[in-house]
C-alpha cells in the first residue's frame, strides 16, 4: 500500500485509540463513582431506618428523624429494609436464602460491622447496629437508579460520540493527506516530463524555506549539474574531432598542393617537414586526449606508492627546464615542515608529475618566462603546493570555464595550447583525493593552490 | 628558555604574518608558548552563558584556510613552538587586559602597528590598543600591504614573501 494510504490509516488508528481510551476512562470512572456512591447512600438509609425502628421509643428525637426521612429522603426504587436480631450462635443461612444473598454477606457484617453485595441492579448494604434493644443486622436494599438509567445513557452517548468523531477523523485524514501529498504528486508528474531532450526544464519553486522547497531546490541544482555535464560531453566530442581535424587538414592540404605538379627536391623536403611537425602535434593531442579520458575514469586502478612531494618538485623543475631552457622556476622551501614525514603523499608518480609539470609550465608560458615561485608546506592533513606567476592572468568571468576541455581564455591568443592541461590536472588531483584552487587577477598574475592528502597526519 | 607570547589576530591568513616573521627572526634557543588572541564580545544572555563553549566558538570563527595556514606555520617552526592556541578576549577595558596578561604569565606581546585588523564578526573588536598600553614588553612586526594578490584570503597567502619593515 502506498504512503498516502499508510498515513491515512495511521492517523485514523491513532485517533481511534485516543478517543476510545478517553471515553473508556470517562465511562469507567463515572460508573465506579456512582457504584460506590450508591452504597454510601444505602448506608445512610440503613443507619437512619435502624435509628427509627429500633430506637423509636426515644420520643421526640426519633420523630424528628422520621420526619426527616419521609420529607427529605424519597424512597428508592425497590427499597426494602430488613432487621435481624443478632443472637449468640445464630446462623443466618435461611435469611440469606430468603434475600438471595450469599452467607458471606452476613458473616462479614458480623465480623467487620458492614458489608456490601449487588446482584444485577439490586444493591444490598448491611450494617451491624447496636441499639437499646440489642444488636441487630440492618439491611437496606434498593435498585441502583443511577446505574440503570444514567450510566446506561452515558454509555450509549459515548459510543455514539465515538462513531461521529471517527467519521470526522476520516474526513480530516483524507483532507490532510491530500494536502501533504499533492505537492509531491505534482513534483513526480513534472519530473516525468524531464528527459534527455528537455533537460532545461525545471521545477517550480514556491516557498523556499520549508522541506518541500528544499527538495525542489536540490532537484533543480541536480538538474543544473546534469545538464552542464551533458552539454560538456556533447561539446567535448565536437571539440575533440575539430581539434584533431585541424592538423589533418593541414597535412592533406600540404600534400595535395605539392603533388599537384612536379616540384624540386627542396620543396618536397620542406613539405615533408611540415607534414611531420603537424603529425607530431596530432600525436601529442591524441595522447593528451587519451590521458584525459583515462584519468576521467574513477574506477581505473592506478599504481599508488609513497612519494615525497619536495622531491617531485625538483624532478618536475628538471623536466620543464629540459624542454624549455628559458623557464625560470624558483622552488621556495622557506615553509618546509621540520618533520619531513609530513611531505609524504600516497600517489602515482607519473600522474602527479604530469599534473604538476602542466601547472608549472603553464605558469612559465603565460608569464613570458618570468620567474615562477613554487612553494610547498604541510598543513593539518594536506600537503600544500602553491605555484605563483606574475603573468597575464585569467579574466574573472572566465575563471569558471577553465576546467572545460579545450577552453582557452580570451587573452591567450598569442600563446600555444590545446586547453586540455587543466582539466587533466584536475582529474589527476581528484584521483588522489586532493583539491585544486585557481585564483587570478588579470594582468597581475595567477596563483594555483594544490592540496594533496598527507600519508602520515 | 620558554617565553609566553600573545599575538592579536582577526582570524585572517594575513594576520598570521605577525607570527611567521616573529618566529623567523627569533633565535633558535627560545621556545614559545603562543596565544593567538581575538577580541570578541561574547553574548551575556543567560542561555548563551549556560551553553557557552569556547571550543565551539573558536571553531565557528576559524576558517579552513586559517586552520591550514596556521598548521603550515606550526609544522615549519615546530622546534620553536612549545604550545600554540587560539583564544578569545572579551574584556572591554585596559584593566581586564592587564588581568588577562597577568593571569597567563605573558612575557611579550608581538603585534603589527600598521595592519588593519578586519572585523570578522559584528561582535569582534580590536585589542591592539589595550595590548600596547598594558605595560608588557612589546615587539612590532610590520609588512608591506599587498592588496593585489590573487591568492588573498586563501591558504596560499601564507607563502607570499612580503617585505617586512620594522
Amino acid at each position: 500500500m502506498n504512503t498516502q494510504l499508510k498515513i491515512k490509516l495511521l492517523f485514523l488508528a491513532a485517533f481511534l485509540i485516543i478517543i476510545i481510551l478517553f471515553s473508556g476512562l470517562i465511562y469507567f470512572s463515572v460508573s465506579n463513582y456512582s457504584y460506590k456512591d450508591f452504597y454510601h447512600l444505602l448506608k445512610i438509609r440503613a443507619v437512619t431506618s435502624a435509628k427509627v425502628e429500633l430506637d423509636s421509643d426515644f420520643g421526640n428525637k426519633a420523630d424528628g428523624i422520621v420526619d426527616f426521612r419521609t420529607n427529605y429522603l424519597e424512597k428508592l426504587p425497590n427499597e426494602m429494609d430488613y432487621f435481624y436480631e443478632i443472637t449468640p450462635n445464630k446462623n443466618f443461612t435461611q435469611e440469606a436464602k430468603q434475600l438471595n444473598v450469599p452467607i458471606s454477606f452476613f458473616n462479614q457484617i458480623l465480623e467487620v460491622g458492614e458489608s456490601e453485595f449487588n446482584f444485577d441492579n439490586q444493591f444490598f448494604k448491611g450494617i451491624k447496629y447496636t441499639s437499646s434493644q440489642g444488636d441487630y443486622i440492618v439491611i437496606v436494599t434498593a435498585e441502583n437508579y443511577y446505574d440503570s438509567h444514567h450510566i446506561t445513557y452515558l454509555r450509549e452517548i459515548l459510543v455514539f460520540a465515538v462513531v461521529i468523531a471517527l467519521i470526522f477523523a476520516l474526513l480530516i485524514s483524507l483532507l490532510l493527506s491530500k494536502s501533504i501529498f499533492h505537492p509531491l504528486n505534482l513534483i513526480t508528474k513534472r519530473v516525468k516530463d524531464i528527459s534527455s531532450e528537455n533537460l532545461h526544464l525545471r521545477l517550480e519553486t514556491k516557498n523556499n524555506k520549508d522541506e518541500l522547497g528544499e527538495l525542489i531546490n536540490t532537484f533543480n541544482n541536480m538538474l543544473d549539474r546534469i545538464e552542464t555535464s551533458f552539454e560538456t560531453q556533447n561539446n567535448f566530442i565536437s571539440n575533440a574531432s575539430h581539434e584533431l581535424r585541424t592538423p589533418l587538414t593541414a597535412i592533406i592540404g600540404q600534400a595535395d598542393v605539392v603533388l599537384s605538379k612536379p616540384r624540386n627536391q627542396e620543396v618536397y623536403e620542406d613539405t615533408l617537414r611540415i607534414i611531420l611537425s603537424e603529425a607530431e602535434k596530432l600525436d601529442k593531442k591524441t595522447q593528451a586526449l587519451l590521458f584525459l579520458a583515462q584519468t576521467g575514469f574513477n574506477g581505473k586502478v592506478q599504481k599508488f606508492e609513497m612519494m615525497r612531494m619536495d622531491q617531485l618538485l625538483w624532478d618536475v623543475k628538471q623536466t620543464i627546464l629540459n624542454l624549455n631552457p628559458q623557464g625560470k622556476i624558483h622552488i621556495d622551501l622557506s615553509m618546509l615542515p621540520e618533520d619531513p614525514k609530513k611531505l609524504k603523499v600516497n600517489g602515482n608518480e607519473q600522474l602527479l608529475h604530469l599534473a604538476l609539470s602542466n601547472v608549472i609550465s603553464n605558469a612559465c608560458k603565460y608569464s613570458n618566462n618570468n620567474i615562477v615561485e613554487v612553494s610547498i608546506g604541510a598543513g593539518n592533513s594536506y600537503v600544500i603546493i602553491v605555484v605563483k606567476d606574475s603573468g597575464i592572468g585569467i579574466p574573472k568571468e572566465e575563471l569558471r570555464y577553465i576546467y572545460d576541455p579545450f577552453f582557452r581564455a580570451s587573452n591567450c591568443k598569442n600563446y600555444e595550447g590545446y586547453g586540455i592541461g587543466l582539466p587533466l590536472t584536475r582529474n589527476i588531483i581528484r584521483i588522489h583525493k586532493g583539491d585544486l584552487l585557481v585564483t587570478s587577477i588579470e594582468n597581475k598574475g595567477t596563483t594555483v593552490q594544490i592540496k594533496l592528502p598527507m600519508m602520515f597526519t | 628558555m620558554v617565553k609566553k607570547i600573545v599575538i592579536p589576530i582577526d582570524f585572517s591568513v594575513e594576520s598570521l604574518n605577525q607570527l611567521k616573521h616573529f618566529l623567523a627572526d627569533s633565535d633558535n634557543e627560545f621556545k614559545f608558548d603562543i596565544i593567538l588572541l581575538h577580541g570578541y564580545q561574547i553574548e551575556t544572555s543567560i542561555t548563551s552563558l549556560l551553553y557557552f563553549s569556547q571550543r565551539q566558538l573558536l571553531n565557528s570563527l576559524e576558517s579552513e584556510s586559517f586552520k591550514e595556514a596556521l598548521a603550515i606555520l606550526v609544522n615549519k617552526f615546530s622546534n620553536q613552538i612549545k604550545s600554540i592556541k587560539t583564544a578569545i578576549f572579551s574584556g572591554n577595558n585596559l584593566n581586564a587586559m592587564k588581568n588577562y596578561l597577568e593571569a597567563n604569565d605573558i612575557d611579550e606581546i608581538v603585534y603589527s602597528s600598521n595592519y588593519n585588523f578586519k572585523k570578522l564578526n559584528r561582535r569582534s573588536f580590536e585589542i591592539t590598543k589595550y595590548l600596547i598600553k598594558s605595560g608588557v614588553k612589546t615587539q612590532i612586526i610590520n609588512w608591506e600591504n599587498n592588496l593585489f594578490m590573487p591568492e588573498k584570503d586563501t591558504i596560499s597567502e601564507i607563502f607570499s614573501t612580503v617585505q617586512i619593515n620594522n
